[in-house]
């Protein structure tokens, strides 16, 4: 249970966590607007800035407080127009934001980071607010008001920031915390209230753990059946009146006997049997009954067939509006998404504009987040590999700003996500040369390979071109982990690419996971379900068009040949039917293999509520899960990866639950320990206490040789190391770590400030399996490379 | 009954009349019978929870079953519900003791067969009941040629005995099985790495 307190953190968390977002998203919006709209834009962040101050001093956040009033005063600049939002500038801000975001993702208290980095980043942005650089590092000493001596270390030292109504002189160079504090505290009443208006639509939320939404969607799922069942009723009803129906026809064709009966019978001298008289009476209080009875029957089966329409469309309605509470636009998660290419490619001397285009379509949570990792991938490698620098660019007729595009859209129940650039394009040749080198492919299959093929190489493990090592490739894992986290999404990708003038990625991938659209068909006596988007065509075809090659048997469709597989003998179903004239096939494609499936029939196509299997059954190949039809039956649903990939000779990879990053990452970090070789104090600090928060144990050391000591008495589940270091460097650490029999296979990260190609290629020479780059250092990108190398 | 319909004259008989009383007579019946069915429900909640407070101590409330020549006991605490199979829908690449998934009241739950699980002699015959049991995050549906019902067992009848799944068994042959036990077997995790290697 939370105390009080803890809960006041959480809140508070959660408060700076849409501030940081906010104030992001606004620098990044800032570089594109102009006019009032850049006003507004400026003046709310001051607000949010300011805010911000607020709130972590209300909770004791001292080094919040203190970079968030900086950043307000570099703002306020801005504002008054005493200051141009320089890229440089923004820089600052983006650091500020940085050192905030790592202290509220660590989850730690602010004085575990170390003093000297917040007074750098306090330092840079107060130099960039104009209050004088100089004083700004002899700062403590002159600083008049002495309160102020070391703002950022002393969080609670920081009185001075509330008494903002004390009228200053406005130019303030001694005391950054007061000036235009009238203008920003009188704001600040309405900020807390409105605080991200312009910059977000704000619409009342509520925070919901996801499990329960799971639980409301698998209800919706068993409500669905229900109603299914319901309209199974309706048609059984319908069959009793028709039986009775049956019944009165057959009566007609007895009453006229009947009414000859009744007049004999009420002749006055009629002599029939009293048993006979009692038939003929009951036969009247029959007819009666019966016709009421029909007439009830017919009322019930409408009202039945009412209820039952009105069910469904409640149902239907109830099932989109809880699968639309699982859907986020696609804005959550490329937010960042700007940020990251305007950071890489000014890293890389690059200039690149990022366009995004449909950021508002939705998608289901659960692929949403699988999709993040996969597109940052693309875009990185979009930079680093496809996009040329300017000269380049200009030289081969190109304009100087490469144009990366990243465009989501829906259709049908199939989202479609191109990430496409003008760059290079993919170098076939080198590409077939780095898979010979790696092992991927022999000489002579690189030479029967098709271009489009070669271009899925890519997407191999353990491909990587690494002429042009990047920060965190160097094991290939990058376009790794593209296909692997789509292809357990049940989706597919494309690769087009010209050389010289682009590249494009597609992806297809559903929109939700557990409403599919899927293709029923028949193997044997069992029926099955295809997830449509997997599926390339459907033909029947003549026996006669079947070839081999290699004692294997192929067809051509839509003119390309293709290998023919017996789906009933890849899934071993017993009975095995003899071939006609003409057979069904079905063609499944994954990336650009395609196999065309023999089967014994194909029906329509219908949507599905997909289920995974239960634990015991979920590693079983060839099953994605199981559908429940109407009749109550289960229908499982083939995993077409899987079918393509046993059909092609690939092995096949361990199933993974959907979703496998969190939950993998909690295994593989469980008591793990790393090692931590960095001499600067604040470095060592930050990952030990990330790698602590993820459940690492931690043992830092503070240089290379120090390490190296260590190592004779530990073996650490992975090493991260800095480059530069006194007695012994990084490089040296690595090449001795990687050449000593008991510690080469530890895993060995480089983190470093060093971000030049050759500085990157050095360090995996010496044997470091990836390389991470300091400046853009993010926390999950740490934790990402190491769940990679683990 | 024939008496009451030969009235004197044939017109005379008041039908809707003898209708309504027919009606009167049904919806009569109808709560005389609802009422005997909730005084019985009644009754056997009552019985309930003596039977609960009875049981508080040193027994085990067991769903009992037949499979083949053996009976078989589930403690209550892992079932959580009975039916007859229904349809079964089979998985290929399954192992023989998962026959296939059925649908339990609209949940997709694995069936399990214990006698292929234990190597039993086996008739070609599906057994047609289930009882549904989870242990933990396994939720299976448990093959039974005849689900018997709810006994209490007391503990000190049960007499330990040193098979795999059991926690024992009574004087009347009737196996208690451990489903924790039971459930830490690799087995029941299909994993096709293992069977890759």
């Amino acid at each position: 249970m939370l105390n009080a307190d803890q809960k006041l953190l959480q809140l508070f968390q959660e408060e700076v966590t849409d501030y940081l977002q906010a104030l992001n998203d606004g620098l990044l919006r800032i570089e594109m607007t102009e006019g009032d709209e850049r006003d507004e834009l400026i003046r709310e962040m001051n607000r949010i800035a300011h805010s911000m101050k607020g709130a972590a001093r209300a909770v004791g956040y001292g080094m919040i407080e203190t970079v968030g009033h900086a950043m307000e005063e570099v703002l306020n600049r801005v504002m008054d127009g005493s200051l141009a939002l320089s890229p440089d500038v923004a820089d600052t801000l983006y650091d500020g934001l940085d050192l905030i975001t790592g202290a509220m993702n660590g989850d730690e208290d602010d004085d575990t980071i170390p003093d000297d980095v917040i007074q750098d980043v306090v330092n840079n942005l107060r130099s960039a607010a104009g209050l004088d650089v100089p004083q700004a590092s002899h700062d403590s000493s002159s600083n008049g008001n002495g309160q102020h001596n070391g703002a950022g270390i002393n969080e609670n030292q920081e009185v001075p920031a509330v008494k903002a109504d004390m009228p200053l002189p406005d130019p303030q160079p001694t005391a950054p915390i007061q000036p235009d504090s009238n203008k920003t505290d009188a704001d600040s009443e309405h900020a807390t209230a409105t605080m991200t208006m312009a910059l977000r639509p704000s619409e009342e939320t509520l925070r919901v753990a996801v499990r329960k939404l799971d639980h409301l969607m698998a209800e919706v799922s068993e409500l669905l059946v229900a109603r299914m069942q319901n309209d199974e009723r309706r048609r059984q009803i319908n069959v009793v009146r028709r039986d009775l129906m049956k019944w009165q026809r057959h009566w007609r064709g007895v009453r006229a006997s009947y009414i000859r009966l009744v007049r004999r019978q009420q002749e006055p001298d009629s002599h029939l049997p009293p048993e006979l008289v009692a038939v003929i009476k009951f036969l009247e209080t029959n007819e009666r009954y019966m016709s009421r009875i029909t007439r009830q029957m017919t009322q019930l089966g409408q009202h039945v067939a009412q209820d039952n329409m009105q069910l469904t469309a409640l149902s239907d309605m109830l099932q989109d509006d809880v699968a639309s509470l699982r859907m986020m636009p696609f804005e959550a998660i490329i937010g960042s998404f700007q940020r990251m290419v305007r950071d890489i490619s000014r890293e890389q001397n690059k200039d690149i504009h990022l366009d995004i285009i449909g950021a508002a379509v939705e998608i289901d949570k659960m692929v949403l987040d699988a999709l993040k990792d996969p597109l940052v991938h693309l875009l990185r490698n979009s930079i680093d590999h496809g996009l040329e620098d300017g000269d380049t660019r200009e030289a081969a007729g190109k304009p100087r700003t490469g144009e990366l595009s990243l465009k989501v859209e829906q259709r049908g129940s199939e989202i479609v996500i191109i990430v496409s650039d003008d760059g290079q394009g993919f170098d076939i040749k080198r590409i077939k040369q780095k898979a010979m080198q790696v092992g991927l492919i022999t000489p002579s299959e690189a030479e029967k390979l098709s271009d489009t093929d070669a271009r899925m190489l890519v997407f191999a493990s353990g491909f990587s071109t690494n002429e042009q090592v990047t920060a965190i490739s160097g094991r290939g894992l990058g376009m790794d982990i593209v296909r692997t986290r789509i292809e357990s999404l049940r989706g597919r990708i494309e690769v087009d690419s010209r050389s010289g003038e682009g590249t494009t990625v597609t992806l297809h991938v559903p929109v939700s996971l557990t409403r599919i659209r899927g293709v029923l068909l028949k193997v044997g006596d069992e029926n099955y379900a295809v997830p449509s988007v997997m599926v390339n065509r459907m033909e029947t075809i003549p026996a006669f068009s079947i070839y081999t090659a290699e004692g294997k048997e192929m067809v051509v469709l839509n003119e390309r040949p293709m290998p023919l597989v017996k789906l009933g003998q890849l899934l071993g179903t017993p009975d095995e039917m003899v071939r006609g004239d003409t057979l069904n096939v079905i063609v499944l494609q994954m990336a650009e293999r395609m196999v065309a499936f023999e089967v014994d029939g194909l029906y329509s196509e219908t949507e599905l509520v997909l289920t995974p299997l239960g634990r015991e059954l979920a590693n079983v190949h060839f099953i994605a899960g199981a559908a429940l039809l109407g009749s109550g039956d289960v229908l499982l649903v083939l995993d077409a990866n899987d079918l393509v990939r046993q059909a092609t000779g690939m092995t096949l990879p361990i199933k993974r639950t959907i979703s496998p990053l969190h939950q993998s990452r909690k295994v593989t970090t469980d008591k793990l320990t790393a090692m931590v070789v960095d001499d600067s104090i604040t470095t060592r600090t930050l990952e030990k206490n990330i790698l602590e928060a993820v459940g690492f144990d931690v043992r830092v050391a503070v240089h290379g040789e120090q390490a190296w000591d260590m190592l004779t008495d530990m073996r650490p589940d992975v090493i991260i190391s800095d480059v530069e270091m006194p007695y012994m460097n990084g490089l040296d650490l690595a090449r001795l770590v990687k050449s000593h029999v008991h510690t080469q296979d530890i895993p060995f990260i480089l983190l470093t400030s060093l971000a030049k190609p050759e500085q990157r290629q050095a360090g995996l020479e010496a044997g470091a399996d990836a390389y991470l780059v300091k400046s853009r250092f993010d926390q999950q990108e740490l934790l990402n490379t190491i769940q990679s190398v683990l | 009954m024939t008496d009451e319909h030969l009235p004197p004259t044939q017109t005379s008989i008041d039908w809707d009349a003898l209708l309504r009383t027919l009606e009167w007579d049904d919806d009569e019946r109808r709560s005389a019978d609802a009422l005997t069915r909730l005084s019985i429900r009644a009754a056997q909640y009552a019985e309930l929870t003596r039977f609960d407070l009875q049981s508080q101590n040193d027994t085990t409330i067991c769903v009992t079953f037949r499979l083949g020549t053996e009976r078989y006991a589930v403690s209550t605490d892992w079932v959580r519900g009975v039916q007859a199979i229904g349809k079964i829908t089979r998985v290929p690449g399954a192992p023989d003791y998962y026959p296939g998934v059925v649908n339990m009241r609209g949940r997709i739950i694995t069936v399990f067969d214990l006698r292929r699980f234990f190597n039993l002699e086996i008739n070609d015959e599906l057994p047609q009941e289930l009882v549904q049991i989870e242990i933990g995050d396994l939720n299976l549906g448990m093959l039974a040629d005849h689900i018997e019902g709810v006994e209490q067992i007391l503990d000190d009848e049960i007499q330990p005995i040193d098979i795999l799944f059991a926690r024992g068994i009574t004087s009347d042959r009737l196996v208690i099985l451990d489903l924790e036990k039971m459930a830490k077997d690799a087995r029941l995790i299909v994993n096709e790495m293992d069977e890759a290697e």
